[in-house]
């Protein structure tokens, strides 16, 4: 029966020509408009990978190395599985990789500089605005990685990293390398000590590659960042446009109709939430194949988008169907008329559809990231900068809880009998 | 087969319905009347299950169908004041979306959607959208969009206000044929007298939220068999005469429309000579002076003191 109310939404809506014109004909436009007058200032703001990185090493590595081996000799395992091992350990140490492969490798020589401080001038560096991340290598931190790692001892070092507040950005892209790094090096050594007799492959080869990966990423350009703006901002006119249509449904009694044939009003609500979100599904479909066809906005990551639009599409029927409850109780247009004509605007500059307002500060990204608009457009700039579902599955899970406690609110907002006005 | 016992609906300080009692026997068209504003809509939304009573119950067989509307929604066919259709839809989407609503589906869907296309004369016109469609046809789709399901019983809130009398005249016919072809029991509310003189078996009279009067035509016009309902047309109205009129012992009401006095006596009174000499000692010439066979207006006009439209 839901098939039913999508088909007469559907016919309803290509048969309302002024509705098209404002849900798929004006994001177009005003893609193309500010696609076009802001090309300069988005793009002259390519993503700023020009970062400064300060390591200080409290200790030595060597010292390490040499305290690791000291351990080993007391273990009990065969002396030449003892010595194949140190031999690898040795080619492996933590932060002379992270030097020399990664923050200061050839291939990210474009984008960061490493240089290496004393203790002693931690302070001062610090204070000083020019690193964008200092990297502070605790006493023992790579003999207590090791013994975790191989002999499986609790502690698990940590590295310190400090980030220069104002350059949050590049000092992010920084972080993330790092964090990257960890990751994979536990996870090969951990995989590679399972059968320590084999060998045991440094993890930079792979390390180097995710890291090519993320450097590779996109800068967004104008068009890209307005078709994603400008799409999940119109999506959002679509819940007012469903919610308006329902009251109507209400108001002309056809509604008692549906009442009189024994349609449950949950199935009703779930009709109006399953319709939402496959219209906007097809909206967001069209306004994207647009702007792939006229502005070159290509999807690295089909699977990803497809996600990410469904998610956002959840969130959308979400809203529909909140406002479709609070129509039906207040028995008025004014809450769909308060929506698109207020809230939608209020959104979308928080979302940041109009400029990338998280880059103001943190707590405005935060705040972005919490309107379902700023999420799904945070995802959709994820994957048009090469990164992995895996990396923003929160903002898809957020966007997919945000549907559905507004579909269980609508719920328990729609009036019952009797208490509709 | 369908009563309403002693319902009332209070919308804060409006008592729309007060202690309404009425029933339907199967087979049966009953008319429900009343000026505008008298509680027809609401009484009719109770017993159909769409608004709860503030008091008393609906019972359908003798089992209240206040708490559980569904086996009475089954049988039901409701046809609302207001076109309850989707305009942007043609008139065959509109029936085919209603139908679905109603589990039919496939061939059968199809064929109810003829049959009722046939019925409302709207064969010609059914890929045409609703929003393009005259009142008298709207009207006629929203009864169609009632009787899909093939309804044991349908409740019509005045299904013809606004529309020109041919039309008027077609869903009368159709009401009809529906009682007695598929014998539907019909519950028909209106404002116009001659449209449940033609229909009705029995009648409810209504105003301000009570039933003032119930029964068939006939007993129903008998309530004035104690009277005489006197017609004068005069050449020119006399407000001395009027006056004088009103104040005889005999006469129990006036009212005036043009040169029409309508005049209510007692049927033993001798009417005729006493008007006759109040019209001399006023100087007021007559042109014709009839005694009339009461009408259900006049029923409504002696219940209420008020002409049923004005
Ligand atoms: N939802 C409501 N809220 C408040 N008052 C209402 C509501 N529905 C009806 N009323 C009031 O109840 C009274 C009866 O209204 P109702 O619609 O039942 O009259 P009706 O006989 O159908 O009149 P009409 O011939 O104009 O359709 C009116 O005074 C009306 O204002
Ligand atoms: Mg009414």
């Amino acid at each position: 029966m839901i098939g039913q109310f999508i088909k007469k939404q559907f016919l309803i809506m290509i048969r309302n020509k002024q509705e098209l014109l404002l849900l798929l004909v004006m994001p177009f436009t005003l893609i193309s408009i500010l696609g076009f007058a802001l090309t300069s200032v988005m793009d002259s703001k390519k993503m700023d990978i020009q970062a400064k990185v300060a390591i200080v090493e409290h200790g030595n590595e060597q010292e390490d190395f040499e305290k690791f081996a000291n351990d080993v000799k007391n273990v009990q395992m065969p002396d030449e599985e003892k010595e194949f091992l140190l031999k690898q350990v040795e080619k492996m140490m933590p932060i002379s990789i992270l030097k020399q492969e990664i923050l200061g490798s050839k291939g990210l020589e474009p984008y960061i500089q490493m240089a290496e401080f004393q203790p002693s001038e931690l302070e001062e560096i610090r204070e000083n605005d020019k690193y964008t991340v200092i990297v502070e290598v605790p006493e023992h931190f790579s003999y207590t990685l090791l013994n975790h790692l191989i002999f499986g001892e609790k502690t698990k070092p940590k590295l310190s990293i400090y980030v220069n507040e104002g350059k949050e950005i590049t000092a992010q892209f920084v972080q993330e390398l790092i964090t990257e790094f960890q990751e994979q090096y536990s996870l090969i050594s951990k995989l590679d000590q399972a059968g320590l007799n084999e060998s045991l492959e440094l993890p930079v080869a792979k390390v180097k590659g995710e890291m090519e990966t993320v450097t590779k990423r996109e800068p967004i350009n104008s068009f890209t960042y307005y078709t994603v703006g400008i799409s999940v901002m119109f999506v959002l006119y679509l819940a007012s446009y469903i919610s308006s249509h329902a009251l109507q449904e209400k108001q002309s009694n056809a509604f008692h109709r549906l009442l009189l044939a024994n349609v449950p009003k949950n199935l009703y609500m779930a009709a109006i939430f399953i319709t939402s979100l496959i219209i906007a599904f097809f909206q967001l479909s069209l306004l994207y194949a647009l702007a792939a066809v006229f502005y070159s906005v290509k999807w690295p990551d089909l699977v990803s988008f497809i996600i990410v639009t469904l998610a956002l599409c959840v969130a959308v029927g979400g809203i529909g169907t909140f406002l479709t409850s609070l129509s039906y109780r207040i028995n008025s247009d004014n809450v769909s008329i308060f929506f698109s004509s207020g809230v939608v605007s209020i959104l979308a500059f928080l979302g940041g559809s109009y400029f990338p307002v998280s880059q103001m500060s943190e707590f405005m990204h935060k705040l972005g990231d919490m309107t379902p608009n700023g999420a799904g457009m945070t995802a959709y700039l994820k994957i048009l900068q090469g990164y992995d579902l895996s990396q923003f599955i929160w903002t898809v899970i957020y966007l997919c809880l945000f549907g559905f406690v507004m579909f269980v609110l609508s719920l328990l907002v729609f009036p019952k009998r009797g208490e509709m006005a | 087969m369908l009563e309403a016992v002693e319902i009332t609906k209070r919308f804060k300080q409006t008592h729309a319905v007060n202690g309404v009692n009425l029933f339907l026997e199967r087979g049966e068209i009953i008319g429900l009347l009343g000026p505008n504003g008298a509680g027809k809509s609401t009484t009719i939304s109770i017993i159909s299950t769409l608004i709860p009573p503030t008091s008393g119950d609906v019972r359908l067989n003798n089992e209240s169908v206040i708490k559980r509307p569904e086996k009475l929604r089954k049988i039901l066919g409701v046809v609302p004041q207001e076109i309850a259709l989707y305009p942007d839809l043609s008139a065959r989407e509109n029936l085919l979306f209603f139908g679905k609503i109603y589990r039919l589906s496939g061939s059968q869907l199809k064929q109810k959607v003829e049959e009722v296309l046939e019925m409302i004369g709207l064969t010609d016109r059914q890929h045409d959208l609703v929003k393009n469609f005259s009142g008298g046809m709207k009207r006629r789709l929203n009864i169609g969009a009632a009787l899909l399901h093939e309804p044991e019983l349908i409740i019509m809130d005045e299904p013809t206000v606004g529309i020109d009398p041919q039309s008027r005249n077609y869903i009368l016919e159709t009401v009809k044929r529906l009682n007695k072809e598929k014998k539907m029991t019909v519950l028909y509310t209106s404002h116009y007298m001659e449209e449940v003189e033609f229909l009705c078996n029995r009648i409810y009279i209504m105003d301000k939220g009570n039933i003032l009067a119930a029964g068939t035509k006939e007993e129903i016009k008998n309530i004035l068999s104690a009277e005489n309902t006197i017609q004068i047309t005069v050449e020119r109205v006399n407000d001395s005469f009027i006056q004088a009129l009103r104040d005889h012992p005999v006469v129990n009401r006036v009212t005036v429309q043009d040169r029409v006095i309508t005049v209510l006596t007692p049927k033993e009174a001798n009417a005729f000579s006493i008007l006759f000499k109040i019209a001399e000692e006023t100087n007021t010439m007559l042109t014709s002076i009839e005694i009339k066979t009461p009408t259900l207006e006049d029923v409504f006009l002696h219940l209420t003191g008020r002409a049923l439209r004005n």
